[in-house]
């Protein structure tokens, strides 16, 4: 029920991108990855995922170390929703839900899918292709695409970018319900501050690939932007907002 | 569906290039022992099957390269395997075994397996779509180079005028020899071509998506090459090169089946075999003592075909 990572590093082309990274993730939570640009927060997510090798430390899949799973075994536990970009063949919005089914050589018509397309609003269009679709309406599609795998983890990378306030909270809301309703272990990078700190059960804060904390706190958020914040309570959760200087 | 109708269309096309030519033979003499009946069971018959069978692997290739390069705009032609079986064929003409099919065809294959063996060599192990097309474009480069080699080395007039004559493409005076040769090897590049579907359809998504739905891409990138440099290769072993099919069937195809990589397999393999057996019925009714090679028909009618789609697709682009 647990990633854990153990003094995991990453060097790209001799350049240090992670280093020497620790720490815990759980099922059943959202984890918000937080930190400036470069700050490795979409490498750590591709080497959770295998799709970055690690030079150095270890992770493990519940006791399992992650890189001995099969390519097959390892995509019907772990979810990727990459950061958004156009599918290549403009398919039907069912037709790219349906892809989530591969890991268990399904297909479109698997219930898995109509569950995946009510879940997150997009039945009704289900069938007109995706080039047809507005901003709001694929992002969506693609996160359908990502809950049909029913996989124990999801790895959201940006997936609030470029939404409406109405559309970020819809998809925020999905990726919670995934965690705390069907135990999912979600791990999600955002940069809007405040959506973080509403979603996130926990939070990892990166900076010049190590983590730097994890409280989400005024004096960690500066440390890691190099600008000043403001944390002021509004409605049910909090406020985060850079301040003028 | 879609589907029953392309079958209904490659019945229809294998009859109608049965039946068409300067000498028009009617169902009914068709197994008659006559000249008709010879004409149909020595010429006909191994024209119209090579006919179906090359253009459904160019179909086929060409709408597994599409979906494996993610690019509209991918050909047979662009992973190199057609020029370096042209260049095993043309050595074979050299060096005066061009009047034995099968000695030809094997050096054909050879000039195609060699080449597959650069290509795996280049773009086999890593790199993406690019170290493919790069590949592709050097084992291309190459072949024809040489090609154009022996042709200026040639002995005499006739070697040259029959090599250049070859290279054209043609199912003109094929045997059932040449099927008996080419078949297998098509037979198995299909097959193997059939299994790409699963991870064509994940790479929708882009390459670390496809990953992460469980494709391993290496042995895809292998699967890849192996398939179309067994059924690109014998094809051109059997018939020269014929171009534009593998381009053309599978982007008209996509309009009426959707663009799902896996679901323009089989269509793409029916729609080539109707396209080859239309063109080269055609041909054999131009008028005049000979006919037009199947290799230039093709060019003909490819070349606006490409320049067409090439300013639609930047239309979207921009």
């Amino acid at each position: 029920m647990t990633i854990t990572l153990e003094n995991i590093s990453v060097r790209i082309g001799g350049t240090p991108i992670l280093s020497g990274m620790s720490g815990r993730l759980q099922r059943g939570r959202v984890t918000a990855l937080i930190g400036p640009n470069g700050a490795g927060k979409t490498t750590l997510l591709r080497a959770l995922l295998g799709l970055q090798p690690i030079s150095d430390g270890t992770i493990a899949l519940d006791s399992v170390i992650a890189s001995t799973l099969s390519t097959n075994e390892r995509a019907r536990r772990l979810a990727y929703l990459p950061q958004s970009s156009a599918p290549h063949w403009n398919i039907t919005a069912r037709e790219l839900v349906g892809l989530g089914r591969l890991p268990w050589r399904g297909t479109a018509q698997d219930p898995a899918v109509t569950d995946a397309l009510t879940a997150t609003d997009t039945l009704g269009f289900a069938d007109r292709p995706i080039n047809t679709l507005s901003g709001g309406e694929r992002a969506r599609v693609m996160l359908a695409r990502v809950l049909a795998g029913q996989s124990e983890w999801i790895f959201a990378d940006e997936p609030l970018a470029n939404l409406d306030p109405r559309h970020q909270r819809d998809v925020m809301l999905r990726l919670k319900s995934a965690a705390h309703d069907e135990g999912k272990g979600v791990i999600v990078v955002v940069h809007e501050l405040s959506a973080a700190a509403e979603i996130a059960d926990d939070v990892l804060i990166l900076k010049g690939g190590r983590v730097i904390g994890t409280i989400f706190d005024a004096p960690t958020l500066e440390a890691a932007f190099e600008m000043p914040f403001d944390l002021i309570p509004h409605g049910k959760g909090i406020a985060v907002l850079p301040r003028a200087i | 569906m879609i589907r029953p109708l392309l079958i209904l269309f490659t019945i229809l096309a294998f009859l109608l290039s049965l039946a068409a030519g300067k000498v028009w033979i009617a169902p009914a003499d068709w197994f008659a022992n006559s000249a008709d009946g010879w004409i149909m069971a020595e010429l006909r018959l191994p024209r119209a099957i090579l006919g179906a069978s090359i253009g459904a692997v160019l179909g086929l290739s060409g709408a597994v390269l599409q979906g494996y390069l993610r690019n509209p705009l991918a050909d047979p032609a662009v992973v190199g395997i057609s020029a370096s079986a042209a260049l095993g064929a043309v050595l074979a003409i050299f060096f005066g075994f061009g009047l034995s099919p099968i000695t030809l065809f094997g050096f054909a294959m050879t000039g195609a397996g060699l080449g597959l063996i650069a290509l795996i060599a280049i773009a086999g192990r890593s790199g993406g779509p690019l170290g493919f097309i790069l590949g592709g474009v050097v084992l291309a480069t190459l072949s024809g180079a040489l090609t154009s080699f022996v042709i200026s080395i040639a002995p005499n007039p006739f070697a040259t005028s029959e090599i250049i004559n070859w290279l054209m493409g043609a199912l003109t005076d094929r045997s059932m020899a040449d099927v008996a040769i080419a078949l297998p090897f098509m037979s198995i590049g299909c097959l193997i071509l059939m299994t790409t579907g699963r991870g064509l359809d994940a790479l929708t998504l882009g390459e670390d998506s496809a990953i992460t739905l469980g494709v391993d891409l290496a042995r895809l990138r292998l699967t890849v090459i192996f398939g179309v440099g067994l059924c690109v290769g014998a094809s051109v072993a059997v018939s020269g090169v014929i171009g534009f099919v593998g381009l053309i069937v599978p982007h008209l195809l996509r309009g009426v089946v959707g663009e799902k990589p896996s679901a323009l397999l089989i269509p793409s393999a029916l729609g080539g075999a109707i396209l080859t057996l239309t063109a080269d019925a055609l041909v054999r009714l131009t008028p005049g003592v000979g006919e037009v090679r199947l290799g230039i028909a093709m060019a003909l009618i490819g070349a606006p075909f490409f320049l067409w789609m090439m300013l639609r697709v930047r239309g979207r682009a921009l």
